[in-house]
């Protein structure tokens, strides 16, 4: 009897366990690219020229990994809370927290999660940036 | 003489190139949301990095919007939607090009509610065409706002639902797009 207690009590912890495993994957939050740690670390005008000399090698290796790019501002579009800067020849980063002080023209670095290719004006994305 | 005639050439040509300069507004900063709402799960998730030109002369309109840069509140929910859902590791991309009616006049400050922008949508591989409503604003600045909201249905781009998880995305996504033309 005291057996079967036993085993009662430990089948339920398992349970228990599997459950809280299963529900802390599934509300897991995104990735947070400012504690992780860079997958590569590149210049803006670098990352562009080796995706344009081998894109499917570039965007195999590098989707979903965290990229460090350095370069300078080409461009800045900021537009009701979703913002854009422009490293270099088309290193496209999504900003969360613009850092209102960059310029056009500035040495910048900033890390983020690359997303691909946007075919449309020919630049490579990165998304969840942080400017380091 | 001659240089009435250079001079008066030379200012057709700048106002041709001011003038065409102004014909094409762009944004990288479009917003695409899309909401999927059923009785066990609501979620949405946002895209804040859409391109789109809009093509002021000739009334086009197209939007390339990354699969991979849709934001997800759950890490599981952004590696199931591009990884088993729209598989964008092929079709990294969706597309919409349409044409605003020529009843729109893009160049004179006005707003429009409700238009027919007939077009097709390219997404996971499928071309369909594709009629949104949408709103535009055209401002005093030449600045364009364009508001769209459809709906998409998932079995017309071929994108398969486990049934494990059917009761939790719903079969038509509402689609938001909000862009800001410069």
């Amino acid at each position: 009897m005291k057996k079967v207690k036993i085993f009662l009590g430990i089948g339920v912890i398992i349970i228990f366990l599997i459950f809280s495993v299963v529900y802390y994957m599934y509300n897991k939050p995104a990735t947070e690219v400012k504690n992780e740690e860079a997958f590569m670390v590149i210049s803006a005008n670098e990352l562009v020229e080796k995706f344009n000399t081998d894109p499917n090698t570039m965007t195999s290796k590098l989707l979903d990994k965290i990229i460090e790019v350095t370069g300078k501002v080409s461009i800045i579009e900021d537009n009701n809370g979703s913002q854009i800067v422009i490293l270099g020849n088309g290193v496209k980063c999504e900003v969360a927290d613009l850092d209102i002080s960059l310029k056009k023209d500035q040495l910048v670095t900033i890390k983020g999660i690359y997303s691909g290719f946007d075919d449309m004006f020919n630049e490579l994305s990165l998304t969840r940036c942080v400017i380091q | 003489m001659k240089i009435k005639i250079l001079s008066s050439l030379f200012l057709v040509l700048a106002v041709y190139f001011s003038s065409s300069a102004q014909e094409k507004l762009i944004t990288r900063t479009a917003k695409v949301t899309f909401f999927s709402s059923t009785a066990m799960e609501d979620f949405d998730a946002e895209n804040n990095q859409v391109a789109s030109i809009l093509m002021v002369s000739d009334h086009r309109v197209a939007f390339n919007v990354l699969l991979k840069s849709f934001k997800f509140d759950k890490a599981l929910m952004e590696e199931h939607f591009n990884e088993k859902y729209v598989n964008s590791d092929k079709y990294p991309s969706a597309k919409f090009k349409g044409v605003i009616p020529s009843e729109v006049d893009l160049k004179t400050a006005n707003t429009y509610t409700n238009i027919d922008v007939k077009g097709e949508m390219i997404f996971h591989g499928v071309t369909k065409p594709l009629t949104v409503k949408a709103d535009i604003v055209v401002n005093e600045d030449k600045t364009i706002v364009f508001n769209s909201s459809f709906k998409l249905n998932l079995e017309e781009y071929k994108v398969e639902i486990p049934s494990l998880v059917k009761d939790k995305i719903a079969e038509d996504v509402k689609v938001v797009i909000v862009a800001n033309y410069k």
